[in-house]
């Protein structure tokens, strides 16, 4: 029971501080490209990490797209028995609430999933797939955590067993290159 | 947009269940238990052999251990092969786990180091008596219940090999990763049995034990990460290229996770589609394949010479 309780008072805190911020309208007066690592946890299996390239561009005021690598090779796998895999990503974003200091977005992912096994014994078992997932985020300056479900995840029938559905990521945004039109 | 949100945490909390309402003819309710609990000398070698003679103590013993929710049924095939052939270098000893086969209010009171205390028991046992060649088989969940064992040393040099029949290491059901969250809501998971298994499978599943389940497949899963050594011990692993239950990916984990004295260990992925496929009885459909690759592991398990 006493985690409701602090859900709920969890809840409480997020409408409060949302109820008394300002949203922002603005459109975008730069286009940014930013890179920055990610620091990707499976709700249940493992932690991958790697970088993300981002692009806002100046013309949509609430779009941004984007490319993320992240591998257990530099994360749980590093000097472990860790499956070694790699997850490709595009994604694009929407900012459902802007404000000046942060932001909320949903993203859409969609890309590819490569597992090595590392043996031929199991040349059987599915390795590699494409994944969907959607994601909900919140941007504080350049950082970011978002809470993601992969739609295609294995079942022991298909779909690959270490694909797992929920996921952490946090991120960061470092802006490198901003065009003025 | 905020009141819905509070109205929407409170239905959350409101919708918690209670336990299920238990028909006495299910293994769930008090009414029935598994056979070994009444007549243990027809299960347990320690219970069938007080005084084991020269002869005995030498013999092969075979532990086997049952999985999540199940019983000593899941392994009175591997009894029925022994006795059909006479294979009389061997004796088995099917554990019941700790919880299991009881009742829903015993099972949903057990801690996964409840369920494994049996396999240590029967072992104990078996030492004492003077017994020197054992040999342990785990079915899914007894797999992880095995292995947590043996990475902490458990067995001495007595144990020469261990085979393992769909072990459960990544479960097919990935929101088992949830459990924790949404355990509390759910209470309970009714499985979905074939007729005839109510008396021999939990048909309802408390949510603490699937709970103990997800804490005891990622301890495993971290010692597997980690180097599990098994020195001079045998181990032989069969896994279903198709399982509801314990993903194929398991296998992969086993064998890069466990060392050994002589190299890795011996895995074989089977043609199935069954979760612990050496267990046909009560199936609604079994075919030759099926039975062909029961009779392999058994035969394997038992050192059973036939022209393959």
């Amino acid at each position: 029971m006493k985690k409701y309780i602090i859900l709920l008072a969890f809840i409480y805190l997020i409408n409060t501080s949302i109820s008394l911020s300002e949203e922002t309208e603005s459109i975008n007066e730069k286009s940014i490209l930013s890179v920055g690592p990610i620091i990707n946890k499976s709700v249940g299996l493992y932690w991958s990490n790697g970088f993300l390239v981002n692009y806002t561009p100046n013309n949509l005021k609430r779009l941004s797209y984007g490319f993320r690598f992240h591998t257990t090779r530099l994360g749980s796998a590093i000097s472990s028995n860790a499956i070694q895999q790699e997850n490709y990503i595009l994604n694009v974003a929407y900012e459902f609430l802007k404000y000046e200091n942060y932001q909320s977005s949903v993203i859409l992912n969609a890309g590819y999933f490569y597992s090595d096994y590392e043996s031929d014994i199991f040349k059987d078992i599915p390795n590699s797939t494409m994944t969907l997932a959607l994601e909900l985020s919140q941007s504080f300056s350049i950082y970011n955590l978002s809470f993601g479900y992969n739609f295609i995840h294995g079942d022991g029938s298909n779909g690959i067993g270490t694909l797992y559905p929920f996921y952490f990521q946090f991120g960061m945004k470092i802006p490198i290159k901003e065009y003025i039109k | 947009m905020k009141n819905l949100i509070y109205i929407f945490s409170i239905l959350i909390i409101l919708s918690c269940s209670s336990d299920p309402e238990i028909d006495t003819n299910l293994l769930d309710s008090v009414e029935i238990l598994d056979s070994s609990l009444l007549n243990p000398e027809n299960y347990l070698v320690s219970a069938k052999y007080p005084n084991p003679t020269e002869e005995e103590k030498n013999k092969k013993v075979i532990i086997a251990v049952h999985g999540f929710s199940a019983s000593t049924f899941e392994w009175d095939e591997l009894r029925r092969f022994i006795e059909n052939r006479n294979i009389d270098t061997v004796l088995l000893s099917q554990v019941l786990l700790g919880g299991h086969g009881r009742s829903y209010e015993e099972f949903k009171a057990s801690s996964y180091e409840d369920w494994q205390e049996s396999i240590k028991a029967e072992y104990d046992k078996l030492i004492a008596l003077g017994f020197t060649d054992i040999t342990l088989v785990g079915s899914s969940t007894g797999c992880p219940l095995i292995l947590d064992l043996l990475n902490i040393k458990y067995f001495g040099k007595e144990l020469k090999e261990v085979f393992l029949i769909d072990p459960i290491i990544v479960p097919s059901d990935k929101m088992l990763s949830i459990v924790g969250v949404a355990g509390p809501i759910l209470g309970y998971v009714e499985s979905d049995l074939s007729e005839g298994e109510e008396k021999y499978w939990y048909k309802y599943r408390p949510y603490e034990t699937l709970k103990e389940l997800n804490s005891l497949i990622i301890k495993v899963r971290k010692q597997l990460e980690d180097n599990l050594g098994i020195g001079d011990v045998k181990m032989t692993v069969y896994k279903s290229l198709k399982d509801d239950a314990a993903d194929p990916v398991s296998a992969v984990l086993l064998y890069k996770g466990i060392k050994t004295n002589y190299g890795k260990i011996n895995v074989e992925m089977i043609d199935s589609d069954l979760h612990v496929f050496t267990r046909l009885d009560l199936r609604p459909t079994v075919s030759e394949k099926d039975k062909s690759n029961q009779f392999k592991v058994f035969a394997d398990i038992t050192n059973f010479a036939y022209i393959r």
